[in-house]
């Protein structure tokens, strides 16, 4: 027995609401019980009440390396090797959970919304469809991969962690952050009417980020000097505009 | 004021619908400031302002990340109640002086976004401990069915926290406006809050461990553009 093409876009589909009943003392627990039970009534026969309270029980990771650790499970549970599959659950969760941070809301999703950023400054409308297109393009055909690499690394599911683990959108994305941000910021503040002004508050909150200063006393300084520059009659415009 | 009444059913529908896409279903991340004003701003009639609205937000809240249970500021009310808020008032003042101070008044609504994702997910904890009975009477369907409530439960609880800000807040909004439109950093601080605090932020971060070529060329590139923009 193994999982079918129509099967596999079931449990993908099931996926996508992992975080659906997301709790403080359980977290993604529900979630993942909703992603996997059809699976176990059609695989644990007359273990099936067993393997409903194995996992109905707290879990969290990236929600989108949860179809990794799901696939692995759902082969486990095929094999019937219920309590491997309950551990390979526990142990990989938090290591995935910690990559998926770092990769996707680190990494990715900075850079894919930096990149949208430089194209709304000559197409200010295409920023939203680009974001959309460039994240997405991304993230669910790797969602979509990952489900099958963890039903395909079932006997070795930490072995497999590194095929997950994109490599090459990890480093793109760290060098396309900081030359993201320089770039949006030269173009943002020559965006403005007051070109200078703006990127000399931009060093000034730089460095005093660079010193570990609290976003609120940036912004605190960073109120009472616009205010202090419209008392003086000196008024930076937005930088977009048709 | 029809419309105004229609611009806020329409807001606060879409909030629910936004608010579902960011936690519970899918994370396709429609509901990003970037993607949500415009939509909403295409829905209500000023989609130029919505994108502007959008790119601002995205910017002052791009450094703000969920990791592990920690819960992060939600950019979600802000970008939405701004467009809401400018849509409602535009014919008052001139435009980008009513989006300033709505784009400035909206920023603390952040707080009541984060607070109604927790209400939400502590609501959840019943929808668990009764998932756990039903599994112990061997209902594992009724166990599902808890879940997908929970998904609706989101959109609801979103609409609901939405409409109530939008209840106290615009009244407060139309009363200010005046004020605001004339205090003198208005356009300042709604130009340069996000862009400073934002992306300095996420500048200073991503340069820690010596990234300064990258950052050093994109910003020579990012000031060419900008010269050669400012020329056109």
């Amino acid at each position: 027995m193994s999982m079918s093409r129509y099967e596999r876009v079931r449990f993908f589909l099931r996926t996508l609401a992992i975080q659906g009943s997301w709790n403080f003392p359980q977290m993604q627990g529900l979630g993942f019980f909703f992603a996997i039970v059809p699976w176990l009534r059609k695989v644990s026969g007359e273990g099936f009440q067993s393997a409903c309270r194995r996992h109905l029980a707290y879990f969290n990771t990236h929600p989108f390396f949860a179809p990794y650790i799901l696939g692995a499970v759902a082969k486990l549970e095929e094999e019937g090797k219920g309590q491997e599959a309950a551990a390979v659950r526990r142990s990989l969760m938090g290591p995935l959970g910690a990559v998926g941070d770092g990769l996707y809301w680190g990494k990715v999703r900075p850079a894919s919304i930096l990149l949208a950023m430089a194209v709304s400054l000559i197409w200010p409308w295409a920023a939203a469809p680009v974001f959309l297109l460039v994240f997405n393009l991304i993230q669910i055909p790797a969602r979509w991969r990952y489900l099958a690499e963890g039903y395909r690394s079932a006997a070795d599911p930490h072995g497999g962690v590194a095929r997950v683990n994109s490599r090459t959108i990890s480093r793109l994305s760290e060098k396309l952050i900081p030359a993201g941000c320089g770039f949006i910021a030269g173009a943002v503040a020559f965006g403005t009417d007051k070109p200078g002004i703006s990127l000399g508050l931009f060093f000034i909150a730089f460095l005093l980020f660079r010193r570990r200063a609290r976003t609120l006393s940036v912004l605190v300084c960073l109120l009472a000097v616009a205010l202090c520059l419209g008392w003086l009659g000196v008024r930076v415009r937005l930088p977009w505009s048709w | 004021m029809v419309s105004v009444l229609w611009s806020i059913i329409l807001s606060t529908v879409l909030t629910g619908i936004l608010a579902v896409d960011r936690t519970a279903l899918g994370q396709l991340q429609i509901s990003r400031p970037i993607v949500a004003a415009p939509l909403l701003g295409l829905i209500l009639g000023c989609p130029a302002e919505g994108v502007i609205a959008g790119l601002i937000y995205e910017l002052l809240f791009v450094r703000s990340l969920p990791v592990g249970s920690f819960i992060p500021e939600k950019p979600l009310y802000p970008s939405l109640m701004a467009v809401l808020l400018y849509a409602i008032n535009r014919d008052i003042s001139p435009g980008t002086y009513v989006l300033s101070a709505a784009v400035v008044v909206a920023i603390p609504t952040f707080t009541v976004d984060r607070l109604a994702d927790v209400l939400w997910r502590r609501s959840n904890e019943r929808t668990f401990h009764r998932a756990e009975v039903f599994v112990r009477l061997g209902r594992a369907d009724l166990a599902r069915l808890g879940h997908i409530l929970s998904i609706l439960r989101a959109g609801l609880y979103h609409s609901a926290a939405f409409l109530l800000l939008v209840a106290v807040l615009e009244p407060l909004f139309r009363l200010t406006l005046g004020g605001l439109v004339s205090s003198p950093g208005l356009l300042t601080v709604a130009a340069m809050v996000p862009f400073i605090t934002g992306l300095a932020g996420l500048a200073a971060e991503r340069t820690q461990n010596a990234r300064w070529t990258g950052f050093a060329a994109g910003l020579l590139l990012g000031c060419a553009v900008g010269i050669w923009r400012h020329l056109l």
